[in-house]
């Protein structure tokens, strides 16, 4: 018996399910790898860590003609063999927006096989996206103020210069979150719409 | 007994069916409806029907709308 081509899930469908998978399964293998080399004492990278560092702005050279440095530069540098306590916060710093990563990866790729499996329009998929717009426009802002300030503690741990907690309000964060949210709103009218149509006779 | 819908729509198509000596899969084959769907809409589990659904029930045995739904007080 063959399927048709109308109840086949597409091939764009079953490869974005696939890839959210496959990076699923690479954030919590780097995840692993940092909680490791947090406790260990390594680095991906081996035994450096890159650090934020604050660097008067009159060090700068090169400008173009008329440009004019700002008092403080915040450059990122490697810092070889650092102290074990870097290596932490490096990690901690990283994992911070890997762990939003990995949770909106899982709501997306929860999404994506219902769509493969022909039946996006359910009450899961709504609390998916409404989880996801919250993932978004709370946990992307939280997550870069978590990291900000696991990275002023790393530089700190090296002895450089912190530039201290650099937080900007993530504006296309807040965006996308908010089209999110009305995705799943849009969703629960769906959801709604297939129900009657299911009791349609 | 009719089948009654959470409306308060009243299904008599088991008492039509019965007084024709007739099938719900008889039914399903003249109305082109699948017998689940039919049987939905038998035990009152229907939340609309269709007007080409309620004409073709009809044709097939030979009665008016109002044979097949009524209103009963909720």
């Amino acid at each position: 018996m063959t399927t048709s081509s109308s109840t086949r899930p597409s091939k764009s469908t079953r490869f974005l399910a696939g890839l959210a998978t496959v990076l699923l399964v690479v954030s919590a293998a780097f995840a692993v790898l940092l909680i490791v080399g947090a406790v260990a004492g390594f680095s991906p990278d081996g035994h450096t860590v890159a650090a934020h560092v604050q660097v008067p702005g009159d060090q700068l050279t090169g400008l173009p003609a008329g440009a004019v440095a700002p008092n403080d530069v915040a450059v990122a540098v490697r810092v070889e063999h650092p102290p074990h306590a870097a290596y932490a916060w490096a990690a901690a710093r990283d994992l911070a927006q890997l762990v939003l990563l990995g949770a909106a990866l899982w709501l997306l790729r929860g999404l994506l096989r219902s769509v493969r499996d022909r039946n996006p329009f359910t009450d899961a998929n709504v609390r998916r996206l409404r989880s996801l717009g919250g993932v978004v426009i709370v946990g992307v802002p939280v997550a870069l103020l978590l990291s900000s300030f696991f990275a002023s503690e790393l530089a700190d741990s090296t002895r450089l210069d912190s530039p201290g907690l650099m937080f900007r309000l993530p504006g296309n964060a807040l965006i996308g979150g908010l089209a999110v949210l009305a995705l799943a709103e849009v969703f629960a009218a769906g959801v709604r719409m297939r129900v009657d149509l299911e009791g349609t006779v | 007994m009719a089948a009654v819908s959470e409306h308060g729509i009243a299904v008599h198509l088991d008492e039509l069916l019965a007084a024709r000596d007739m099938t719900l899969a008889q039914l399903a084959d003249a109305v082109e409806v699948t017998v689940v769907n039919l049987s939905v809409l038998k035990n009152g589990r229907a939340k609309a029907i269709r007007f080409s659904t309620l004409a073709a029930i009809c044709d097939a045995l030979g009665c008016q709308p109002g044979d097949v739904l009524s209103r009963t007080e909720e």
